[in-house]
């Protein structure tokens, strides 16, 4: 495994010194970068923008890990010709240096491309007269994610310290496409709607409830009253915090799935949520509230059968389950 | 390979350069820490230590901002007395250079606390002999989660490079914060606990099913089942997407619930999972699967009619083959 220390034989210190002092505030930039809401894709070219002029290097580049990992895709990069970014495939296979980095876990320093012996050169490198390199691997959950990469077109003497610079851009990009992967298993997850009865849905609402998650649930609810004519929908808030500026969206979601029909009941309403909701809207009074899910889910019945004057259970089914199994 | 001029006394420019490039080598080994997905708080601790190794200061840490939003829990530290981190709380007024950094959009630099004329030393510093030092926001989501902080009991000059390097700490420990905010958040969602009728539970599983959530299915639905004296549980699991090793943690899973007295139904079950559940090689005849969500919640129901409806004192003669009943007593 890498250590990760310094090394330090510069022959010009001051001008060094600069130099590192500039990488710091880059990563800093990135770092702040990377925490804002800000698109992975955008993240991932500044950073490579951000590696040439750090690095004063030629070419630099992000080659993604493809799902196989029979190849890499230049997902960034700045330098290449025009059309490869985005497009361009190099392969894994043994003899690669993407393979080689992957199967080394390490930082791999390349001296001069064309003396090369512990992989083959790929086309899309020599192609572009690259001399020298240096590759790091970006990690997330102890996979390899990408190959981040930055070249010279002349001879360059990369050192232990500038692996050090790229690994803490490595890290950064990392951790945020950790992030995206983890907002989009939140969004996938963030409203089941469950039809207990014919045109009854459930709709639990669990944990962070923000602007953005407001606007999720808003699109899933309405797009699932129409396309299963739901008549009345039981939302229950018992799981769920809500962000100050996010309550209103709430309402407005309700609101409009009134407009499309559907009675709408909430249950499990909190104190907390209930002086922020009253405190903001008028219209508070036309919503309907229940203390516990049970009960909802009772009245829910029962507007079912005052609207269609049937039994919403319908006529129980006999011989279930707990019967089937002495047949 | 050292060909500095003068190896035996460096100069002030290669001083410099070794301590930043330990810096970079220091935040490159928290970072790598960092993405093997380590605990909060270790990770807190580890970052404390490396900025008051790396920077060569005595005192360094890391202020929570409590949810009042008026004070700050010291929540890691290093140099500070017994007793303290962990307990320690500081008020976000003018009292603080903690305080002071939360308002401000910048790192601050204290050169002599004695003097300072933008906020009072707060007596946690003061009692420690605090002179010089610098802190940084730890921004979660444009939200302020605290401060990191580095501080001397002696003279010192930091510098906006220093800031730089703090501000890198504070932005890994910000990037682990919000996964583990967000991890916490899928954990949550991807299994509520939902009673719709006395005795009855309904749970969705919602997403990825594989080892981990295995395991925390297990714990929750045994959990719930206990504490809310479950009959029926229904799992519908319409929108779970199975991984085939998790599927015989699953069976067990079902079969620990039964134990606990609660009839287990499960809805929604795909032909992937059909197929992995009879390769599992489970004895998954004892399962009871019904089709889909509504005809599950049926079932429940009538399985609450019959054992539950027979076994209740005011029992009488009503007649069971009209669903009527059951619902007056039900609802």
């Amino acid at each position: 495994m890498h250590k990760f220390a310094p090394t330090g034989s510069p022959t010009n210190p001051e001008r060094e010194l600069k130099s590192r002092l500039r990488q710091q505030a880059a990563l800093a930039r990135l770092g702040q970068r990377a925490l804002s809401d800000c698109d992975l894709q955008q993240l991932m070219d500044e950073t490579a923008r951000m590696v040439i002029l750090a690095l004063e290097a030629d070419l630099s580049k992000i080659l993604e890990v493809q799902p196989d990992r029979g190849s890499l895709l230049l997902r960034a990069g700045v330098g290449w010709r025009e059309g490869l970014v985005g497009s361009a495939l190099v392969d894994a296979d043994r003899q690669s240096p993407g393979w080689y980095a992957m199967q080394s876990n390490e930082p791999v320093i390349v001296g001069n491309l064309r003396c090369e012996t512990r992989f083959k050169p790929p086309q899309l490198l020599l192609d572009h007269d690259i001399i020298s390199g240096l590759n790091v691997l970006v990690h997330i959950g102890g996979e390899p994610f990408a190959v981040l990469g930055a070249h010279t077109t002349r001879y360059r003497h990369f050192t232990d310290d500038d692996i050090n610079f790229l690994q803490n851009a490595a890290n950064i990009l990392g951790m945020a496409i950790e992030r995206e992967r983890n907002e989009h298993v939140i969004r996938e997850l963030s409203t089941p709607v469950l039809q207990i009865f014919p045109r009854v849905l459930l709709v639990p609402v669990v944990g962070r409830y923000d602007q953005q998650r407001a606007a999720t649930v808003e699109d899933t609810v309405l797009h699932e009253i129409k396309a299963r004519r739901a008549q009345v929908v039981v939302v229950d808030v018992t799981g769920a915090h809500f962000d100050p500026e996010a309550s209103p969206l709430f309402i407005r979601t309700l609101k409009a799935a009134k407009l499309l029909g559907a009675e709408v009941l909430i249950t499990g309403v909190t104190s907390e949520l209930a002086g922020g909701l009253v405190s903001q809207v008028d219209r508070w009074q036309n919503l309907r509230t229940m203390g516990d899910l049970e009960s909802g889910v009772q009245e829910a019945l029962c507007l079912m059968r005052e609207k269609t004057g049937a039994e919403p259970i319908g006529k129980l089914l006999h011989g279930g389950f707990h019967r089937r199994r002495d047949a | 390979m050292n060909k500095t001029p003068n190896p035996e006394t460096p100069t002030k420019a290669q001083k410099e350069l070794m301590a930043r490039l330990r810096q970079q080598a220091a935040l490159a080994r928290l970072g790598q820490y960092a993405l093997t997905g380590c605990e909060l708080q270790e990770l807190m601790n580890q970052a404390v230590n490396m900025v008051a190794h790396t920077l060569e200061i005595q005192l360094c840490k890391v202020l929570e901002l409590q949810r009042d939003g008026k004070t700050l829990l010291l929540r890691s530290g290093v140099g500070w007395r017994k007793g303290l981190v962990g307990v320690a709380r500081i008020g976000t007024e003018l009292e603080s250079q903690a305080g002071f950094t939360l308002r401000s959009d910048e790192p601050v630099i204290v050169r002599d606390l004695g003097s300072e004329t933008r906020f009072n030393g707060p007596a946690l510093l003061r009692d420690h002999g605090v002179i010089s030092g610098l802190s940084v926001i730890i921004n979660v989501h444009s939200r302020p989660f605290g401060v990191l902080g580095a501080h001397t009991t002696e003279y010192r000059e930091f510098s906006d490079d220093d800031a730089n390097f703090l501000q890198n700490v504070a932005n890994m420990l910000a990037m682990v914060i919000e996964r583990d905010a967000n991890e916490d958040m899928i954990r949550e969602l991807s299994m509520p606990v939902l009673q719709i009728f006395p005795r009855v539970l309904l749970v969705p599983v919602v997403g990825r099913y594989d080892a981990n959530r295995a395991v925390q299915m297990e714990t929750l639905l045994l959990e719930a089942t206990k504490q809310r004296r479950a009959r029926v549980v229904v799992l519908d699991v319409t929108a779970a997407n199975f991984d085939a090793e998790a599927s015989p943690r699953f069976v067990r899973t079902l079969k620990a619930c039964k134990l606990l007295g609660a009839e287990v139904l499960i809805t929604g079950v795909s032909p992937a999972l059909a197929e992995s559940l009879v390769t599992a090689g489970q004895q998954w005849q004892d399962l009871h699967t019904v089709g889909d969500l509504e005809s599950g919640v049926q079932e429940a129901l009538a399985y609450i009619r019959e054992n539950i409806s027979n076994t209740s004192d005011d029992d009488d003669s009503d007649d069971p083959d009209t669903g009527t009943r059951v619902d007056a007593r039900i609802l």
